[in-house]
């Protein structure tokens, strides 16, 4: 039965059964005297239509989503304690305190468990290509399942024991049991709503008071959508980055002032017994990123506010009715194009002006600042042409009146009277700028072992998001090391300065919106 | 003593300040105002009156060439100030609007201190040379706009947070404070409550002594009120134009009449 009724299946039922319900629901109403009812037929076909679809459909989100964390808690529960995969070796043990080896342990287990979902997932699609059954899968040995997936171009990131096989297996087993019930409750709650429903229909039954109710309630599901998925991004950021911060040290990472993940090729010897490990400091890389941000601000605030003041107050409706579209379009063009143009274009033309003494490669803060400031002008002009736009005629009106130049009123009055709102328009530049991934990565550099901080703006650095996608991207580090916990830090703490940003930016912009409502 | 006043008034209000012959307003293809010809006099209120839409408050607008911010607007005709084409392409429209102050319908100052708003006109005209005489200017001019008593204590404090017919007459004395000969009012207490409208009625009346003041308004009362000169404007057409007791008590035009008896407007 589990392989027919998944909730695909109970999804185009419920359309079915909503559709049947709308028109029985509508018919059953129109029997009744119109005079005597309180809602119209079509708003008790309407009730009937909620009352099947919304429990079922809300119950299979929930349950999908509830799955998951049943079956990583269910994983975490039944790994034994005295697995080798988890335990940290004798060896490294004795040169560990209690409270480290905990720490390690518990990175040990965290990242196992990664292993275990990944080969579960392997093991889902090599299935779903028809080469093997459920029950073949359970009788697999660890020692030859790594070929068998890789030779079905499955992806098997470490090495597969026979530990970490048989948690798998159990665990498959209880998802493909919790995949099994779902499904069945949803059909019986589609039912049972139908039918309660149906019998509902009455004259005195107020469907169109609960119909409405419905509605604003998947407006307000609507509305909450985009925030519960910004808490969602922050809860799969903080626990990783909340265990590498245990593990490396919080102090030592916002305050480190090298990076060098022993993943990557290059990595400094560090380590006790002469291994690599890695250094993962943060200065250097939001150096880096906050460098090219001001090169970026620096090039797009006065290009981008001096447009919109000539757009907005001395272009003419016709130069403006296609240069304010043209530069939107610019807006529009995929930063990675905009990194390219970096590359070849503007970085060998500045190294052919400052000379290869003080730049040294083609790619720099320089580089990438100029571009992204580029990028950033329409934007900033866009913004702040709104914010210009917004001034009252009245203002200029006044200040013309008095003998006042078209650019005396400019700089004395609309400016500062947009002020607030420009500085709001910088700032969300500045978050722009700071999370801008493409044009970096092309244009900043690429150095994967940054020793402190680099003054010159013509020589090459490592931001933040290029160094993620340097790890993530990267063949040298798998899927567990603490290199990946350290970009989930990364990650985590940039999400904390856009935020930041951002807010900031609504304030500004919202004090401004006051002085004229 | 009273007498001799009188006379001298008289012979101000004989003299002309501003001169129309002509004018014609077209806005795109809008045909706005209709050869208009009006002559305003030196140290007098004349008001325009006349239905909305009939063009009252466009024509005040070319005689400070507002209507030139409008990139459809075109006048004909000719206006001049003493003796002066004030559209001859050597006239700078930015020296003649130092000269003819506005104010505007809905009081607007700027997002800037009382004082700032005041000392705006002097600091861009640059009338006063030390900080000392722009003091005394703001000072004076917010004397004049009556206002001095009520923010001398609070200059720094922003001009939007003023009452409705105290940020009206913070555009006054704004206005003033750029030494104009003439100064248009453009609907100046639409907005403003009774006790706000009388005191800036008292305040054009005293501003008559200096200036030579032109008041676009609705209320025919106020007109009757405040002004020597009343100009009765109906469909882009200057219907009537005499002295104001004349227009109220003996108007010549039917058209006039029926509008200040209230049958038209």
């Amino acid at each position: 039965m589990g392989a027919f009724l998944n909730f695909p299946v109970v999804l185009l039922v419920i359309i079915l059964v909503s559709v049947a319900g709308y028109l029985l629901g509508s018919r059953r109403a129109s029997a009744i005297d119109p005079r005597t009812m309180h809602s119209r037929p079509h708003q008790h076909g309407w009730h009937v239509v909620f009352a099947a679809a919304a429990p079922a459909v809300l119950f299979m989100m929930l349950w999908v989503f509830g799955a998951g964390i049943a079956s990583n808690i269910y994983a975490n529960a039944i790994i034994p304690d005295d697995l080798p995969d988890v335990q940290v070796t004798s060896q490294q043990r004795e040169s560990l305190t209690e409270r480290e080896l905990e720490v390690r342990e518990e990175v040990l287990r965290t990242q196992f468990v990664a292993g275990v979902r990944g080969l579960a997932v392997a093991i889902d699609g090599y299935i779903a290509n028809g080469n093997a059954t459920e029950a073949e899968v359970d009788g697999w040995s660890a020692d030859s399942v790594q070929d068998r997936l890789r030779a079905d171009g499955q992806v098997v990131g470490s090495a597969v024991t026979p530990g970490m096989l048989r948690v798998v297996q159990d665990m498959r087993q209880f998802n493909g049991r919790v995949a099994t019930i779902g499904p069945v409750i949803a059909l019986v709650l589609t039912f049972a709503g139908f039918l309660v429903a149906l019998r509902l229909v009455s004259a005195e039954f107020r469907a169109r008071i609960v119909v409405e109710r419905w509605i604003v309630g998947f407006l307000i599901f609507a509305s909450t959508m985009a925030i519960l998925t910004t808490m969602a991004i922050l809860a799969a950021l903080t626990l990783p980055s909340i265990n590498f911060f245990r593990e490396y040290g919080f102090f030592n990472f916002l305050f480190g002032m090298a990076w060098a993940p022993a993943g990557d090729v290059v990595g400094i010897p560090e380590g006790r017994n002469g291994e690599y490990e890695s250094v993962l400091g943060f200065v250097p890389l939001i150096w880096g990123t906050i460098y090219i941000s001001v090169v970026a601000l620096l090039v797009a605030v006065p290009l981008g506010l001096l447009a919109a003041v000539y757009l907005s107050e001395f272009a003419s409706r016709r130069t403006r009715s296609w240069v304010k579209p043209a530069l939107e379009i610019l807006a529009g063009v995929p930063t990675i194009v905009y990194g390219i143009f970096a590359l070849i274009t503007i970085g060998p033309f500045l190294q052919a002006v400052v000379g290869a003494t003080v730049m040294p490669n083609t790619v720099s803060v320089m580089t990438a600042g100029v571009v992204m400031g580029m990028m950033l002008v329409p934007f900033v002009s866009s913004l702040s042409d709104d914010v210009i736009n917004a001034v009252p005629q009245a203002m200029r009106d006044g200040s013309l009146g008095l003998g006042a130049t078209q650019a005396e009123t400019v700089t004395k009055v609309i400016l500062p009277a947009a002020l607030p709102g420009i500085v709001g328009a910088v700032v969300l530049a500045a978050s722009r700028a700071i999370g801008e991934t493409m044009i970096v990565v092309l244009a900043a550099g690429a150095l994967s072992n940054v020793q402190g901080i680099e003054p010159n703006p013509f020589g090459a650095v490592v931001t933040v998001t290029t160094r993620i996608v340097a790890v993530l991207t990267g063949e040298g580090s798998g899927f567990d090391s603490i290199d990946v916990l350290a970009v989930f830090a990364l990650a985590f703490t940039l999400f904390f300065i856009t935020l930041a940003l951002n807010l900031l930016a609504q304030r500004m912009v919202a004090k401004y919106r006051e002085q004229y409502d | 003593m009273d007498d001799l006043r009188r006379i001298e008034r008289t012979a101000d209000m004989n003299d002309t300040k501003i001169s129309a012959k002509g004018v014609q307003v077209f806005y795109g293809e809008t045909h706005a105002i209709k050869d208009v010809s009006v002559e305003i006099g030196d140290k007098t209120v004349t008001a325009f009156i006349g239905p909305s839409g009939c063009g009252k408050s466009t024509f005040l607008r070319c005689l400070n060439r507002m209507n030139d911010t409008i990139d459809i607007c075109r006048v004909q005709g000719s206006i001049t100030m003493d003796g002066q084409d004030i559209y001859d392409p050597r006239v700078d429209p930015v020296q003649l609007r130092a000269k003819v102050g506005m104010v505007f319908q809905k009081p607007n100052p700027f997002p800037k201190s009382i004082y700032d708003n005041v000392a705006y006109g002097p600091k861009i005209h640059g009338l006063a040379r030390t900080k000392a005489d722009l003091d005394g200017i703001v000072e004076a001019s917010l004397r004049r706009a009556a206002l001095w008593n009520e923010v001398k204590d609070r200059l720094e404090s922003p001009g939007t947070g003023l009452s409705g017919g105290q940020q009206q007459r913070l555009c006054i004395a704004r206005a003033v404070a750029t030494a104009p000969e003439v100064l248009l009012m453009d609907e100046p207490c639409s907005a403003l409550d009774p006790i706000a409208t009388a005191q800036i009625e008292e305040l054009i009346d005293e501003l008559r002594q200096q200036f030579s003041v032109v008041i676009v308004t609705h209320s025919m009362q106020q007109a009757a009120r405040v002004s020597q000169k009343t100009a009765f404007f109906h469909l882009g057409h200057l219907v009537e134009f005499n002295d104001t007791d004349q227009i109220f008590t003996n108007p010549q035009d039917t058209r006039t009449e029926s509008y200040i008896t209230g049958r038209i407007g």
